[in-house]
């Protein structure tokens, strides 16, 4: 049995396949087919490779790195006073992150299913099992997430019965959106595989075998693109895309429209099933910003600091309530992205190289 | 410690879902089946059917005009004791004075309530929605059952295809397909209603044309949307005497239809092929000559019904096959949405009708 406090290559995998996939699938093809029209599923591959691209020169710089943590080496890169300063904005990043979710989340289920039963319920009922997921070690949360990881396939199964009558005219002519399009939709596309940065994080819990293991995990963005693009085409092939922009949730349409002789309402075991996916998520984020607190504040444990979190994410998430307010709210979403889980870790990890090469020399 | 997470568990009941949102039996009228019309001053004016409690009791009718489709759910809710609930919802039956202008406009509501039940079939009826499911009609079963049993035993022979609320949607949105739906009329004289045929529209207004039974079957045909039977009836002779001899009656075991435009967009070429069995032939014996000659008769035959199909589909201006989509995906260049049902109605239409005799069934 495996107790000390670390995680294996497929673990960490699991881990990050888990972080990315999130709350988004649900409105992945109608934000992809909003700016990018019928080509959103280039726009989807070019983006899933740009992103495996990135995670590999993550992994060359970890492995030369060494086995220190992300927060740390952003420390160590920037000296004690800005390396504090950037660790808070990461930390608050995460808040943010957390918010995000949570309101998406919320706002899934009481537009779907529970229109009135009352936010904060719905809230708590999300929050309280993700807090106690996250409150354990990193192997309890890594085990979560491989475990959970079986619900994937019975999503695509799920999703096959499109394949009966596809409509495959949906998709032609490949590519006639323009280049402009595509690249716009980029931009919703790297949305959706926010958390691969995580990759960086939980990298520290990887202690045995590391080069070979960090590399298993480094593929993990392979699988996710793999899977969205399944959803985003099997949506294509069944909506045409002037309607993919008015169905807020794609994937649950097309449930609700499928019958089989027994079930008629797939797209509710669907939520049921999507909504511990979109858990994970969560409770990875929850985990990486509790930890980092445990290691800033220097607290014994992340129990305590994880409560506060939960307990500000809860009580800020009370005040956004309007539908706009929620969107301008997620809207800030890029450009932290793009600042914190892009720029930041590359130019943190090359300073530091640097910055070693300079002592050594 | 056991004890408290014993008393935990029945302090976690009661954050359990379901106290708001429960949706109870009792709380709640299923509506089966729906008709819209639209009343002279734009508003909608909608009847529901509800099947009886008992099961010889009456069916629950109830009219209601409101400002919007909620609106008039909303005063439909005013005259019953529960609530009008749409999520068993069977059929929904538009009305020629909704169809004349944008129909989607009407159905939004109907397609985006996650209750409401995206299966139920859609009709067009020739007289009003309200009229139709008011009148008497003798059925076996109840009246809000009717609908939809009617509307799927006519998909069973191919009359019409299986048009469901999100089929209909889907096909609104698509700028290269027009939507095309069962058609409902009714029959004062035996009191019940018939399907008569599919009703054609152009850009989700109904053209006021539709295509008959005969035109129907062939229309599925073309659009490969047929079922397990086809039969097709025509005659074939002239010369006999008993009027029954003169015609044959074929089944249609396998059909596939190519619908192609050419490069130039001027002409429409259909070739189809058709794996027949002979069911029915007033003179009884077959012989090898006679099925040659059946077989040239019946092509000619078909040929120029499917002709006839196409003309009266251009004719309306309504693209049911969904020419456009193949225009818009393969010659993307000449694809214009402004000018394509111009296009549409001025395309030559060149049809090729294949017969292959699988045999002649259980005649000789």
């Amino acid at each position: 049995m495996q107790t000390k406090n670390e995680v294996t290559g497929w673990q960490l995998f699991f881990l990050i396949i888990q972080t990315q996939i999130g709350v988004g699938i649900l409105s992945l093809p109608r934000d992809l087919s909003v700016v990018a029209g019928k080509d959103g599923w280039i726009s989807l591959a070019i983006g899933g490779i740009l992103i495996q691209l990135l995670l590999l020169i993550f992994l060359w710089l970890l492995l030369r790195v060494g086995e220190i943590s992300y927060f740390d080496v952003l420390q160590k890169a920037f000296g004690k006073v800005i390396g504090k300063f950037l660790v808070i904005c990461y930390l608050i990043y995460f808040i943010y992150i957390l918010m995000v979710s949570n309101l998406s989340f919320t706002r899934v289920l009481s537009e779907w299913i529970y229109m009135d039963t009352p936010k904060w319920v719905l809230m708590l009922l999300f929050l309280l099992p993700a807090a106690y997921c996250a409150s354990g070690k990193i192997f309890h949360v890594a085990r979560f997430s491989m475990v959970i990881s079986f619900i994937l396939p019975v999503l695509i199964i799920l999703l096959l019965p499109v394949y009966s009558s596809p409509d495959y005219m949906n998709l032609f002519p490949i590519g006639s959106e323009g280049f402009k399009k595509i690249f716009s939709g980029l931009k919703a596309t790297l949305l959706a595989y926010i958390g691969f940065e995580s990759f960086l994080y939980f990298s520290k819990y990887v202690k045995s075998n590391r080069e070979k293991e960090l590399k298993k995990a480094a593929f993990s963005t392979v699988f996710v693109t793999l899977f969205y693009l399944f959803l985003v085409i099997s949506t294509q092939l069944f909506f045409h895309v002037n309607e993919t922009v008015i169905v807020p949730y794609s994937v649950l349409y097309i449930l609700k429209a499928l019958s089989f002789t027994i079930i008629d309402r797939i797209d509710l075991i669907f939520i049921s099933l999507w909504s511990v996916i979109a858990m994970t998520s969560f409770i990875n984020f929850l985990f990486i910003a509790s930890e980092e607190a445990k290691v800033l504040f220097n607290l014994k444990n992340h129990q305590r600091v994880l409560m506060v979190i939960m307990s500000i994410v809860f009580l800020t998430s009370l005040f956004i309530k309007g539908k706009q307010d929620i969107i301008s709210f997620q809207g800030l979403l890029f450009p932290a992205s793009i600042a914190f889980s892009f720029t930041l870790p590359l130019v943190t990890l090359i300073v530091y190289l640097l910055f070693r090469k300079d002592k050594r020399t | 410690m056991k004890k408290t997470l014993f008393f935990l568990h029945f302090f976690l009941y009661l954050f359990l879902s379901g106290c708001w949102d429960q949706n109870l039996l009792k709380d709640v009228q299923l509506v089966y089946t729906v008709g819209y019309d639209q009343t002279e001053d734009g508003r909608v004016q909608s009847t529901g059917l509800a099947p009886p409690i008992e099961e010889s009791g009456k069916v629950n009718e109830i009219t209601a005009t409101g400002y919007s489709m909620n609106d008039s759910m909303f005063e439909m809710d005013l005259y019953i004791a529960e609530y009008a609930d749409f999520s068993k919802l069977q059929a929904v039956l538009i009305g020629k004075s909704l169809a004349a202008d944008s129909i989607y406009s009407f159905l939004d509501e109907l397609y985006r309530n996650p209750r409401n039940n995206l299966h139920a079939r859609i009709a067009l009826t020739d007289l009003p929605a309200n009229d139709l499911l008011l009148k008497p009609i003798d059925t076996q079963r109840n009246k809000s059952e009717y609908f939809k049993g009617l509307l799927e035993s006519s998909e069973l022979t191919s009359v019409i295809s299986y048009m469901s609320l999100q089929d209909a949607c889907t096909i609104i949105f698509n700028p290269g397909k027009d939507l095309f739906m069962p058609y409902i009329t009714y029959d004062e004289k035996v009191k019940r209603a018939k399907v008569s045929g599919i009703a054609l529209f152009h850009q989700n207004k109904y053209t006021e044309a539709y295509l008959n039974i005969e035109e129907s079957v062939i229309f599925n045909l073309l659009n490969n949307t047929t079922k397990d039977l086809v039969r097709i009836t025509r005659r074939v002779h002239d010369d006999r005497k008993l009027e029954v001899e003169n015609w044959v009656t074929i089944e249609v075991k396998n059909s596939k239809s190519d619908l192609k435009v050419n490069r130039q967009l001027t002409q429409l070429k259909a070739d189809l092929k058709f794996e027949i069995v002979i069911l029915e032939y007033g003179q009884n014996k077959i012989t090898k000559e006679k099925e040659e000659e059946l077989k040239k008769i019946l092509t000619d035959v078909l040929t120029e019904d499917v002709r006839q199909v196409l003309k009266k589909l251009q004719s309306s201006k309504s693209d049911a096959l969904g020419i456009g989509n193949q225009v818009a995906a393969f010659h993307e260049e000449l694809w214009d949405e402004g000018t394509w049902s111009d296009t549409y109605q001025q395309l030559d239409t060149q049809v090729t009708v294949e017969l292959e005799m699988l045999g002649t069934g259980i005649i000789d």
